[in-house]
């Protein structure tokens, strides 16, 4: 078995090769490095722009958002500058403070499309303002505690912050589509009808396209996590969790690919594939999207697992059981590839 | 030895069968040709023995074990030569012969040997996709003698090949036999069946209509003739004429006596004719 496993994975390497994937991998690895590097900032205020202008007497809100550190353009001087200013810009918010210190008034003028949380949040952080002001030592006046002690966590740069996302991204793109170009182009030559004539096992031919999978998804993940995060990662942990997910995804293409006849056929289906392997990132973009058939999907766990292993927060024991889930459908998808494989591949007709 | 019995098979599980009471036996060492037209039927009867498709209904066994009986191991034993080029066209003609020699748990030969042997070895670190179809052709044959499989499946060897090439696979087809393997040749070609099958079976419309050596289906359905070939009006004229024919003996008595005759050739009927016999139809 071992031998006809290794002809057939060095003869899909060499023809994955031949084929440009391993450019494409390399050249959208370079691109999203730079990308990661150079045009995402490390900073990005996600919430809008608050501009400020300060009618109270003495102006004694003005030292304190300099003290915050607001930037001077967006402290303006009268109510109508700051109308036109909140009108110019598409996510501006404008706040009017007025009264004094004990009873002060805020106004908000917001373009309308605010979402309620939003300016609850707003209404709260300026009742904090106003503790600190009066010589509350906190701004909720709440205690707070971590669960794990925050021994030299800085806090993940926002552009470095992308790195599991694209990683992830690649895994289940690229993975999905590379697997199903393969067994399309065999069809199309013909050239599996040669392997179903030969004593090569539906187990060896779906390992062999798997490992070429897996291979091209570990040298993208060490190239972006290198060139973005840096050196210092636990590469053996972040292979062990790529290449699983790697794995996963060429069993859940194949099991799929064999029923079409051609990319044209398979894109529609490919499409929607993807499009649910893709929805975890939104949960890693915005956690608070996190319903229950959302954390089911495989990629969730590898999305957060990947982040886990790049950005530590001491976390124990977390990976076990993701790679365990992880393989556990593994085992599931390599049943059904093997099915689907042995009936729609290997044979003709009926 | 290879026995066939009561084969049919139905595409589409409702009818009609493309393949239909179909009975043959092939002795070791035999090369057996499978003739007919294009949806004769021939390449279901192959991809059935060779396991492409599921054997529905009927028997075939390899030295009386059924081939449901077989495990992977079989292909070990067989060798399958397309008629359409299948290779990996990324891959040179050297690694298309050496990783699929890897799939084998026999012994096999050496790829540039064989390459050699079908003339490819100048091309053989070219990819697959630069050969011509002859190339691939050839490149597909060699790939079927690489684990010296002692069963053959050959279909059209010889398609798309110039007459030199063509001969130089019709001898190592011949030295198989030689060799002692079991050929099963399916071809629309009556020439090349003539040439190299020991007996042959004519499969018309899913059914054998006859089998037996071309000799023997000559001498029970052929019938002779002469083909003249003589001047009229200042132009060169060729009729064939059956000697078993009244009206065909006077005419021929005619042209020979009143024309100029060029040639006249004494011809027996060919398996293209004897197929057109028994099926109105032609082979090709």
């Amino acid at each position: 078995m071992l031998g006809r496993y290794v002809s057939l994975f060095q003869q899909d390497l060499k023809v994955t090769l031949r084929n440009g994937f391993s450019y494409v991998v390399l050249i959208l690895a370079a691109i999203l490095v730079a990308v990661v590097d150079f045009a995402v900032p490390s900073e990005v205020k996600l919430t809008p722009t608050e501009l400020f202008v300060d009618l109270t007497e003495g102006r004694v809100f003005e030292s304190v958002l300099r003290r915050e550190g607001v930037e001077e353009a967006r402290i303006l001087r009268s109510r109508e500058e700051l109308t036109r200013e909140v009108e110019k810009t598409r996510s501006g918010i404008g706040i009017v403070v007025e009264g004094d210190l004990e009873n002060p008034r805020f106004t908000v003028i917001h373009q309308g499309t605010e979402a309620p949380e939003n300016l609850n949040l707003l209404d709260a952080t300026l009742e904090g303002l106003v503790r600190v002001m009066r010589g509350a030592e906190s701004p909720t006046g709440s205690d707070i505690e971590y669960l794990r002690p925050r021994a030299g966590a800085t806090p993940v740069p926002f552009n470095k912050g992308l790195v599991p996302l694209i990683v992830v991204f690649e895994v289940v793109m690229f993975g999905f589509m590379v697997v199903a170009v393969m067994v399309f182009e065999e069809k199309q030559e013909g050239s599996i009808r040669a392997i179903r004539v030969s004593p090569a096992r539906p187990l060896e031919y779906i390992l062999s396209k798997a490992s070429v999978n897996v291979l091209l998804a570990l040298v993208y993940g060490a190239l972006v996590v290198t060139f973005t995060v840096g050196p210092g990662v636990d590469y053996p942990r972040l292979f062990l969790l790529i290449g699983a997910a790697a794995l996963l995804m060429t069993l859940v293409s194949l099991s799929v690919a064999v029923f079409f006849g051609n990319v044209s056929e398979f894109l529609f289906v490919a499409i929607v594939f993807m499009a649910v392997f893709s929805l975890p990132m939104v949960s890693y973009l915005l956690p608070s999207f996190a319903p229950a058939f959302v954390t089911w999907i495989p990629s969730f766990p590898v999305v957060f697992g990947v982040r886990e292993i790049l950005f530590p927060t001491g976390k124990e024991g977390f990976l076990a059981p993701m790679v365990g889930m992880v393989l556990a459908e593994t085992a599931v998808f390599l049943a059904a590839s093997h099915w689907a494989v042995t009936r729609k591949l290997m044979r003709e007709g009926r | 030895m290879i026995t066939v019995r009561e084969l049919y098979h139905d595409y589409t599980g409702k009818g009609p069968y493309a393949v239909r009471d179909v009975s043959f036996s092939i002795e070791k060492g035999e090369i057996f040709g499978f003739l007919g037209p294009s949806g004769a039927g021939k390449s279901t009867v192959q991809n059935i023995m060779i396991r492409l498709l599921g054997l529905q209904r009927g028997q075939i066994l390899y030295e009386g074990r059924s081939i449901r009986d077989m495990d992977a191991r079989f292909f070990n034993r067989i060798g399958v030569s397309f008629e359409h080029p299948n290779v990996y066209g990324k891959l040179t003609g050297y690694e298309n012969l050496k990783y699929y020699a890897g799939l084998f748990s026999v012994p096999t030969q050496d790829p540039l040997r064989l390459l050699d042997a079908v003339g490819l070895k100048d091309a053989a670190h070219r990819r697959a996709s630069a050969y011509s179809k002859g190339m691939k052709q050839r490149l597909v044959f060699a790939r079927a003698l690489l684990n010296d499989p002692d069963i053959l499946f050959l279909d059209e060897p010889t398609s798309g090949l110039d007459p030199v090439t063509a001969g130089t696979v019709k001898h190592l087809i011949l030295d198989k036999k030689r060799a002692g393997a079991t050929i099963f040749l399916t071809t629309h070609n009556m020439y090349i069946a003539e040439e190299l099958c020991d007996r042959v079976a004519f499969l018309h419309e899913g059914q054998i209509v006859a089998m037996d050596s071309p000799r023997s289906l000559k001498l029970r359905y052929g019938e002779r003739s002469v083909a003249v070939e003589y001047e009229e009006d200042g132009q060169v004229k060729k009729d064939i004429f059956f000697l078993g024919n009244e009206g065909d003996r006077r005419s021929l008595n005619d042209v020979v006596a009143g024309k100029n005759v060029q040639t006249i050739h004494s011809q027996e009927a060919t398996l293209e004719q004897i197929f057109i016999k028994l099926t109105g139809r032609r082979l090709a």
